[in-house]
């Protein structure tokens, strides 16, 4: 090796070393575990509901730690999905009966995590200013999605914000206007519940062909119990084609964290945008399905995924 | 005033303070002595028992030997001290062990723990032995602080925090620490099964 490289080696040690010890603090003697019971809580006590998260998921050990601390945030209902999967964070402060608990088995921790992706669902009454929504949207850069199930005020949340995660679904969007749907900009989007109608999915999908968005991927709509959408209205003033197999794949792959699948999509009505995008819309009486196709062929291992019908009520 | 400001002093490097006030000396585990004011000392919950009932005069403080404390070095007493000069007469707070705390880190405060982890570490045990409510409050503030956008696997070298399997394998060590006997005799078991025995006895 001659100087020059040796020279070289030796300063890019020296900066990850130095990075090291930005991150470490200087020295490498502060051991958590090792404080007493009451400065460990204390600690804690001072950290957001982020950081115990991220703390929690290190190993048992700081996970019986953590929930032997006993520790109230404030009013937020984390859980994570899935059948045998879910993280609870509940805590209310003021209220004993929701307490700060942790699901003590490692397993629930697995899967999303493991990518920094944490996909949340949210349930309950918040309380307290949504500090802890606050710290949710602002301090977990992994933040991939919310599933939230409780009733939404609008005076209490900027929903943009939300909006601007990849996944989000809204339990209860009786909230959700016309102008929401026109004005936000999302990526993929479900609402359960919804009061829009079809002149207003109508506009939407007039807004996406008119727009430059290459961000939005996929709206689910799911009408409240007894409305109904009207497919004319839905597709009206809209140059649709019926599908092709030489212009796109039959099936749609809905791409959830969890469980991704393909649904079959021949039934629906695509349309194109000027830049060459193409989306579908799918329609059945009291649903609604608006998906582009970002790639109009997949791979051949995607093929290979389950198929299901349409399910709105699902993961994100 | 500044962290180097503060009127803590080493008793062999300054002068008795000017100040007409009762004050308390105080010697380290290696035998560093501090000259302390008694409303500093307030600060502290043990150390202000411990003076109360000693029931010390100003002759008793100059005549008698400097009260030891044992377990907490010169170094750290220092800092310790130099806080609770800073901070005397202010009120102590109530920590109710239930809210989320939303601390701030005062200025001086923040100067005053610009140390490394080792000696932090030792402030934050100084200040739970000595009852320093308000000195363990923003130190865990600064402990806390640390896990600020840290990824888990950044916390973990942050805080030093032991995997699963580490934390297993140091409950294995501790059980064979516990009896040494015991490995002996698996170890033996493990020889007579290389060697074709099935049976230990």
């Amino acid at each position: 090796m001659d100087n020059f490289s040796r020279l070289v080696a030796t300063l890019r040690n020296f900066s990850y070393a130095m990075a090291e010890r930005d991150l470490l603090g200087g020295a490498h003697n502060l051991k958590l575990m090792d404080f007493p019971t009451k400065v460990f809580e204390m600690i804690l006590r001072r950290m957001n509901v982020i950081e115990v998260f991220n703390l929690s998921i290190i190993s048992k050990m700081i996970r019986t730690k953590i929930l032997l601390a006993n520790i109230q945030i404030d009013c937020l209902e984390v859980i994570c999905d899935g059948v045998h999967q879910k993280i609870i964070l509940r805590n209310h402060w003021k209220d004993p009966v929701l307490q700060f608990t942790f699901d003590g088995k490692p397993a629930p921790f697995g899967w999303m995590l493991g990518k920094y992706k944490l996909k949340i669902r949210l349930c309950g009454k918040l309380k307290s200013g949504y500090h802890n929504l606050e710290t949710l949207l602002h301090k977990y850069h992994h933040l991939e999605g919310l599933f939230i199930a409780f009733r939404f005020c609008r005076t209490d949340f900027d929903h943009r914000e939300i909006l601007t995660l990849n996944r989000v679904c809204f339990v209860d969007a009786s909230w959700f206007t016309r102008e929401d749907l026109l004005n936000s900009r999302f990526q993929n989007l479900k609402l359960l519940f919804h009061n829009l109608n079809s002149e207003d999915i109508n506009a939407f999908i007039k807004h996406w062909l008119a727009s430059d968005d290459t961000r939005f991927n996929r709206l689910e709509l799911m009408c409240q119990p007894g409305k109904r959408l009207n497919k004319l209205q839905v597709t009206k003033d809209l140059d649709i084609m019926l599908w092709e197999k030489q212009r796109r794949e039959s099936e749609y792959l809905i791409d959830h964290i969890q469980s991704p699948y393909l649904t079959d999509t021949r039934q629906g009505f695509d349309i194109e945008r000027k830049d060459g995008l193409l989306a579908t819309i799918l329609i059945k009486e009291n649903s609604f399905m608006f998906c582009v196709w970002h790639r109009r062929f997949y791979r051949p291992e995607v093929q290979e995924y389950p198929r299901r019908t349409m399910k709105l009520l699902n993961n994100l | 005033m500044s962290v180097e400001n503060a009127p803590v002093v080493d008793v062999d490097e300054a002068a008795i303070p000017v100040e007409k006030k009762m004050y308390y000396r105080f010697e380290s585990n290696d035998k560093k002595e501090f000259r302390v004011s008694e409303l500093a000392i307030q600060q502290s919950e043990t150390l202000n028992r411990l003076v109360e009932a000693m029931g010390y005069t100003s002759e008793d403080v100059e005549n008698k030997p400097a009260i030891a404390i044992e377990n907490i070095d010169g170094k750290t007493l220092k800092l310790v001290f130099q806080w609770c000069e800073h901070h005397k007469g202010e009120a102590i707070p109530v920590d109710d062990g239930s809210v989320p705390k939303i601390v701030e880190i005062p200025e001086f405060d923040a100067k005053l723990m610009d140390i490394d982890n080792g000696l932090l570490f030792k402030l934050i045990w100084a200040a739970d032995y000595l009852n320093i409510v308000q000195l363990l409050n923003v130190s865990c503030k600064k402990v806390a602080n640390m896990a600020q956008g840290k990824t888990p696997a950044q916390l973990r070298r942050v805080y030093l925090l032991p995997s699963d399997e580490e934390d297993e394998a140091a409950k294995r060590a501790a059980q064979e620490a516990q009896d040494p006997r015991a490995r002996e005799v698996e170890e033996e078991f493990e020889e007579r099964k290389r060697q074709g025995g099935n049976s230990f006895f």
